[in-house]
């Protein structure tokens, strides 16, 4: 078995970032969601969040809509298809490292 | 970040939105009350229709402040047509079930032993929340299905009361309730009242807002 310590640098750093992975995560549970509640579920700052949102619109992980809901202007924010899928095996790898890391001995260096 | 509360809140959003279900869980324990008080044939059913039109219309001012305060959630698998099919045969269970409990409600009170000796509409209702619960930690991926403690307490606690009939018109009498369904529905609502109140703080601190730019520090 490799070590899995060295498998967690070939994981996507465009998903694995912290806050990106929370907003891919809260997304792949739900059909859409507004710009409003992905800053209350992350706590990013308003600027943070449009950033993050921004890198991975950019990398087709998610699509933006600009509306207006109840004469209100409203960022609404849903996964794509690839997106999902991303993430889904984003989840999948990490869940086998963690076993991986469970299960790691440290080889005898003779 | 918890990565499996934030997928159970996402996943079940609207669920937690407490206070929007607190008008009905009040509305059920006043109308025991107002039932248990009421003695004779006619019925006066103003307080229905007046409870109904506070539980339709808290639900939807409420409803305004969660997507003002908390923003919106688009559920997975579901269409505005789902939902009407879905409403219309949760009404039509409902309503089934409120129509069988009667019956044992006339069966008791007049000393006669009732065809079904549980509620049936704390059995449906309970059981239906717990299966809803259930269902959302499934598709939200949560793997720990204690994520939300009051939700199956709560559901399982209405499930419970459905069962009290079957103790017989003692206990009721105690507490002052002429017939034991009217102590089954008080008991009810107060229920809903604690998920209710268990949702909405469950919501209120897992989205509290503590913003990166209050703390001063990025993320």
């Amino acid at each position: 078995m490799d070590n899995p310590f060295e498998e967690l640098a070939g994981l996507d750093r465009l998903i694995h970032e912290p806050a990106r992975l929370a907003i891919l995560t809260a997304l792949a549970s739900c059909k859409a969601a507004d710009f409003l509640f992905l800053q209350r579920l992350t706590g990013l700052s308003g600027g943070n969040l449009s950033s993050h949102i921004s890198k991975l619109e950019e990398s087709g992980l998610v699509r933006v809509e600009k509306q207006f809901v109840d004469k209100r202007p409203n960022t609404r924010i849903e996964i794509s298809e690839r997106g999902r899928k991303a993430v889904r095996e984003h989840w999948r790898k990490l869940d086998h490292l963690s076993n991986q890391a469970k299960e790691w001995k440290e080889k005898d260096p003779e | 970040m918890n990565f499996d509360n934030a997928r159970f809140i996402t996943a079940n959003f609207s669920g937690l939105q407490g206070w929007k279900t607190v008008p009905a869980g009040a509305v059920l324990f006043l109308s025991a009350l107002w039932m248990n008080a009421q003695t004779g044939r006619t019925r006066n059913l103003l307080p229905i229709v007046i409870g109904f039109g506070v539980v339709v219309a808290g639900y939807l001012l409420i409803g305004r402040y969660y997507r003002r305060t908390y923003g919106r959630v688009e559920p997975a698998g579901r269409t505005p047509m789902k939902d009407v099919v879905f409403a219309v045969l949760i009404l039509a269970v409902v309503i089934g079930a409120l129509r069988l409990d009667d019956g044992t409600l006339r069966a008791l009170m007049a000393g006669k032993a009732a065809q079904f000796p549980v509620s049936m509409y704390a059995l449906l209702f309970g059981s239906v929340v717990l299966l809803d619960y259930i269902r959302n930690c499934r598709r939200a991926g949560v793997k720990n299905l204690g994520i939300f403690p009051a939700g199956w307490a709560c559901a399982g606690g209405i499930i419970l009361s459905a069962f009290l009939p079957l103790l017989g018109d003692g206990p009721a009498a105690l507490l002052g309730f002429r017939s034991v369904l009217f102590l089954v529905f008080a008991i009810d609502g107060i229920l809903i009242l604690l998920y209710s109140m268990a949702g909405h703080r469950f919501l209120a601190r897992s989205l509290s807002g503590a913003l990166e730019a209050e703390r001063g520090q990025p993320v």
